[in-house]
């Protein structure tokens, strides 16, 4: 059975903070960090180098810098929910989309509700979400988390027509200024939040994508990228920050190597914004043009990396330009590697 | 493995400033910072990944750190060639 995505919702919600003014809100706390003085200079000017140029996020948690117990960063995600779930219904009743959905997936890695985000959204929407749906949420895919939801609503059974995927990620809800660890201040430095959709019909339209391949691979390393525990809630922690983007670069072309990609093909590629580095050394390795980077590097630019909403984001972008073929590629915690192809229908 | 030698990661990043930024003397090189010249982080991954290329070798931004913007082009040639003779 075919699964075509229809439609892609992409809202821009939060409030938008370019990397000056995020500094600027950093410096204070990082002065006075419990270190010695070298150390403490050498961690302000780590983060002054993850912060370097122009480039923003979307910010959904107004006191992400004040967050301090555990009540504190759980209420904040839950308010992030749901002004994300707002959005994206917004979104949503402005596009063409089926009368009833039979399945929501709801995605989210950074943070836990309950009820959780599909059933939100199944209160929010009930003329569209009808009480017999399926209605789950999957936690913990990390940065593939939205690759990971398109794998899975692209490979329901016949009996889910429609189904809506839900993606929100908040990493800004994890935020502890008050932590020495640099991994912890390079998630600060390097996330933003956002949320994505898309609806997936086993019925093929005119435009619509047709999900052709996915592709998948665990590489280990489950130490690489995970979160630690600090005293009020957990953070963003790598275990080996000195080598990690080697690590990262080594494990990926290691999955790619699994996957029977046909070099040409694609027109259009929606890699997961990691970072500038690692974007850049990927498509180098992948052979990539710096043109066919440059939707991921644009999204990297505005809306830094929102974890496993990013990708969706991308390829909305590729899917309402002019592209015909396109491919994904998505790295994270596991450490896994989350691939596919697409094309767009006549 | 041949050994990296300190002359051969000078030219690399004279390579690079000469290229992107004609204005500087080679003269003066050793003695700026990257910061002085880069101001965007692609700038500064294209300079790393300028690197790896002409060395042969792989660098990781996180390991070179907070010296890729505080060091001297000079002290970071030899942080480049530690790194490189591992």
């Amino acid at each position: 059975m075919g699964r075509y995505v229809r439609a892609i919702c992409a809202p821009v919600i939060g409030v938008e903070w370019a990397n000056d003014a995020l500094l600027e809100a950093l410096l204070p706390y990082v002065r006075t960090l419990p270190l010695a003085a070298p150390e403490r200079l050498s961690l302000e000017n780590f983060v002054r180098l993850l912060l370097i140029g122009w480039r923003t996020r979307r910010i959904l948690c107004p006191d992400f810098l004040e967050l301090r117990s555990f009540s504190d960063h759980a209420a904040a995600f839950e308010a992030a929910v749901t002004e994300a779930v707002r959005g994206l219904r917004r979104e949503l009743d402005q596009m063409e989309v089926p009368a009833v959905f039979d399945a929501v997936v709801a995605i989210s890695s950074t943070g836990n509700l309950l009820p959780g985000i599909a059933d939100r959204l199944a209160e929010a929407w009930p003329d569209r979400i009808p009480a017999e749906a399926l209605l789950v949420d999957v936690s913990n895919g990390g940065c593939t988390s939205g690759a990971r939801g398109l794998r899975l609503a692209s490979r329901l059974g016949p009996e889910y027509k429609n189904v809506l995927l839900a993606v929100v990620e908040v990493p800004t809800s994890l935020t502890d200024p008050c932590s020495v660890d640099r991994a912890n201040w390079q998630g600060l430095c390097t996330f933003g939040d956002g949320a994505a959709a898309v609806w997936l019909s086993d019925e093929p339209a005119p435009g619509a994508l047709e999900v052709d391949r996915v592709y998948s691979w665990h590489s280990g390393l489950p130490e690489l990228i995970r979160w630690q525990y600090g005293p009020s809630y957990y953070r963003f922690a790598v275990s080996d920050l000195g080598g990690f983007e080697q690590k990262v670069r080594n494990a990926v072309f290691a999955a790619i190597g699994h996957f029977d990609w046909e070099r040409g093909r694609a027109d259009a590629w929606a890699l997961h914004p990691a970072g500038m580095m690692l974007l850049l050394s990927l498509a180098k390795k992948l052979g990539l043009e710096r043109q066919e980077l440059e939707p991921s590097i644009r999204h990297f630019r505005k809306f830094s990396n929102m974890s496993g909403a990013s990708l969706l984001h991308i390829l909305r972008d590729l899917w309402i330009s002019d592209a015909k073929e396109l491919r994904w590629l998505a790295m994270g915690a596991g450490f896994h590697v989350e691939a596919g192809r697409g094309k767009v229908l006549e | 493995m041949r050994k990296l030698e300190r002359e051969t990661v000078l030219a690399a990043i004279a390579g690079f400033v000469t290229e992107h930024f004609p204005d500087v003397l080679a003269g003066q090189i050793e003695r700026l910072t990257a910061s002085q010249l880069i101001h965007q982080s692609l700038e500064l991954v294209e300079f790393v990944l300028h690197l790896e290329d002409r060395l042969g070798i792989e660098i990781d931004i996180n390991n070179l750190g907070e010296a890729l913007i505080t060091s001297t082009f000079g002290q970071l040639a030899d942080r480049i060639v530690a790194i490189g003779n591992g």
